[in-house]
């Protein structure tokens, strides 16, 4: 009981004001929680008011999650300009200059950085120490996290334009990429590339789609168009490299984004590039289990917890819905468009940002039937 | 080369809009020059007036390469993008693009962005037309229509390079950040050997290779006191020439050249094979070198007025060249001995001449392209 009212004393409605869209997932960082926004400011709040603790300018848009690590916030900045794009072999992604930057999660001083060549919009991922990082110029780039020194580096041959790169296990990590479409799975401690899984050279996305795994599986979606975008949903083997499904789930026109994908007990959670609703798949076999309608698009990826899931959109709307049968359990009216917003849930409050810039924490008791 | 339609030889000077640091190219009465300045220029030969200019997003400091009625040309600058040697440099941190101009008229054709420096200047083999940027990526085109076909990556990061073609199919290449030169099969890229140099070495990036029947050569600086950066901007260097054997790319041989110090851009000396002579200049020192090319072993040294760091051509038994110290220069090719020169005032630095029918063609430094008699080196 005591607990309890702590708990519901810590946890506050609040917002913050970022400077422009902030997509990338909140990171809790002690009693703060840090966020990014798209035009390369990094802010850490005070987690019970919002307060800003302090801000950093990285120089170009964040747009995907910072990574705590240690007493070190990381973030890759870049921007989503294509150079060259010529199907079906090759592009570039990323016009202006583009890092990896590491702050102090104390101040939000620069601690380290390293350029990139290309664009540094995709995500990277961390394995222990080493912080690898798949960019516009087709480079796979592994850094040690402490520091910022060089590992190794290994040539994709398939650019990365905001997608992001995923850990499977301890030793591999996994990205894809366009021109040509593939996914990739490489050894962490060398970047040798183990597996290369190609797909259709007309298929649309892998540069822009985010994977997910479950350590077993790798997951992604694309588009053909055949005239109007259908979307497809795979799964990889992460061990045979084999396409063990591959299922055209929806068409339509005027398209959002690629849906970024969540994981959990064995069903893979999108929302709908076409259409206001989220979705579960069976993770084996790619069925549909049950879809939930939505206010808006919601493509920004669904958060997990205590099997419910949490999905914002562009209609404003924060909604709870049950995770086996995808039932409406509660809803919260933020009243941003929050399509492309990544929520996260940091202690009992889940903190998600929009494309105006408004950053929402709202206690999960607020999101109610 | 030689046109029987154009005057042996004519005389004027042009400016270019900006240094010129590459060689310029000829066809049908045309000279087309690169700048610095990101202006391509096609200048009548007979006249010296200006047909057309092409403007580009970005310096232009490659060698124009006309492919039938298309000039490809590419764009980027020499500032680093990524820069931790000796693992990973990018060069280029600007826009970069590949660019295919219509020969007659200067109008663009097709262009396509490349995330490196487009600085080095590429090759048509094997009906593709195969760059390699500021990334180590090698991208090969179709050169009449812009589109990819294959792209890799070597590793290594070209700046003032150039890619040769060894008419069999195969290309020759050399970069820095791994030091390295390859050979790489024109038609999708795969590498057929790839000879590593020590990390602490330079002028890889911009020193380009030449080639016989058997032998490649090249050359590089050593740093007298390597540090770990491995870059040694008004450090003393010693200049280092050598031959790997062309069909394996193992090393033949490697020789000290000259000492002085490292220059702040511009390490490499554009060398020139010709009869089984290796002719190299010296970015550290003011002197012209011929090196037997099977064994290294050192046939002359000419001391001129500045560094040389363009590559050179010969004409009946002459090699012609420009020096830093603005002097033109005409050499016994044998020999050595000087059998002519010419002080034109201007600084002479990566842009090599070339000769139509009678005339030296050649850009400055100061942005000046040219055109003198040979007979007028004298």
């Amino acid at each position: 009981m005591h607990y309890a009212l702590l708990l519901a004393a810590f946890a506050s409605l609040w917002t913050f004001r970022a400077g422009s869209a902030v997509v990338a997932a909140p990171a809790a960082s002690g009693s703060n929680v840090v966020v990014a926004d798209t035009q390369g400011d990094v802010f850490a709040l005070v987690r019970a008011t919002g307060k800003v603790r302090w801000s950093t300018i990285v120089g170009n848009g964040v747009w995907s999650a910072p990574i705590v690590f240690g007493n070190r916030v990381i973030v890759s900045t870049g921007d989503h300009e294509f150079v060259a794009v010529d199907p079906p072999m090759y592009a570039v992604a990323g016009a202006h200059p583009s890092g990896i930057v590491a702050l102090d999660k104390r101040t939000g001083g620069i601690t380290w950085e390293y350029d990139l060549a290309g664009s540094g919009a995709p995500a990277p991922a961390l394995s222990g120490s080493t912080l690898i990082h798949h960019d516009g110029s087709s480079e796979v780039l592994a850094l040690d996290a402490h520091d910022g020194a060089y590992r190794w580096r290994t040539f994709a041959a398939s650019t990365a334009a905001w997608n992001a790169g995923v850990t499977v296990g301890s030793d591999r990590f996994a990205t894809s990429g366009m021109f040509p479409n593939s996914v990739l799975i490489l050894r962490v401690r060398d970047g040798v590339v183990i597996h290369r899984i190609s797909f259709p050279p007309r298929a649309l996305g892998f540069a822009q789609a985010r994977i997910a795994t479950d350590g077993k599986r790798i997951y992604g979606t694309y588009f053909l168009t055949e005239p109007l975008p259908v979307e497809h949903l795979y799964a990889v083997d992460v061990n045979s490299a084999r396409v063990l499904w591959d299922h055209a789930v929806d068409q339509g026109a005027n398209a959002a984004q690629l849906p970024q994908l969540t994981v959990r007990g064995g069903i893979v959670y999108a929302g709908s590039p076409f259409r206001n609703m989220m979705q579960a798949f069976r993770a084996a076999n790619g069925t549909k289990i049950w879809e939930a309608a939505l206010r808006g698009r919601s493509v920004g990826g669904a958060v997990i917890q205590n099997d419910t899931v949490y999905a914002a959109d562009g209609g404003g709307m924060i909604t709870m819905l049950d995770a086996q049968t995808g039932a409406v359990r509660g809803s919260y009216n933020a009243g941003s468009d929050m399509q492309d917003s990544t929520p996260a849930i940091i202690g009992d409050m889940l903190v998600v940002g929009s494309a105006n810039g408004t950053v929402h924490s709202i206690p999960l008791a607020e999101i109610r039937p | 080369m030689r046109d029987p339609a154009v005057p042996q030889s004519v005389r004027w000077r042009v400016n270019a809009s900006g240094g010129i640091s590459s060689s310029p190219s000829y066809g049908n009465g045309t000279i087309y020059v690169d700048s610095n300045g990101g202006v391509l220029s096609a200048i009548d030969y007979r006249t010296g007036s200006v047909r057309w200019r092409f403007h580009a997003n970005n310096k232009l400091m490659s060698a124009p390469l006309l492919y039938g009625d298309t000039v490809i040309v590419s764009s980027g600058d020499e500032q680093s993008r990524v820069w931790d040697p000796p693992h990973y440099v990018v060069l280029g941190s600007g826009p970069s693009t590949l660019y295919g101009v219509d020969a007659r008229t200067g109008r663009e054709r097709w262009h396509l962005g490349i995330a490196g420096t487009g600085m080095p200047t590429g090759v048509v083999a094997g009906g593709l037309y195969i760059h390699v940027n500021g990334t180590g990526t090698m991208i090969a085109l179709d050169p009449l229509s812009g589109h990819v076909r294959w792209r890799t990556n070597v590793a290594s990061s070209s700046a003032m390079t150039a890619l040769a073609d060894l008419g069999d199919g195969t290309i020759l290449g050399s970069g820095g950040f791994p030091n390295a030169v390859y050979r790489v099969r024109a038609r999708d890229g795969t590498v057929v050997w790839d000879h590593r140099f020590p990390d602490c070495a330079a002028a890889f990036t911009d020193q380009p290779v030449a080639a016989d029947t058997r032998h490649v050569y090249g050359g590089y600086l050593k740093l007298l006191t390597p540090n770990p950066r491995c870059f040694g901007v008004r450090a003393e260097g010693v200049q280092h020439a050598y031959a790997l054997d062309l069909r394996t790319g193992k090393l033949l041989w490697d020789r000290v050249l000259s000492r002085g110090e490292v220059p702040s851009r511009n390490e490499g000396a554009i060398p020139l094979v010709h009869d089984g002579i290796v002719y190299m200049g010296s970015s550290l020192a003011p002197e012209m070198h011929a090196l037997d090319g099977a064994t290294g072993r050192l046939l002359w040294k000419r001391t001129v007025r500045g560094a040389v760091k363009s590559g050179s051509v010969i004409v009946g038994g002459k090699q012609y060249f420009g020096d830093l110290g603005g002097m033109l220069w005409a050499l016994d090719s044998k020999h050595g001995t000087i059998r002519g020169r010419l002080h034109e005032g201007l600084p002479f630095n990566v842009g090599s001449p070339i000769v139509v029918n009678r005339t030296l063609i050649i850009g400055s430094r100061q942005g000046a392209v040219l055109a003198i008699p040979i007979d007028a080196v004298r």
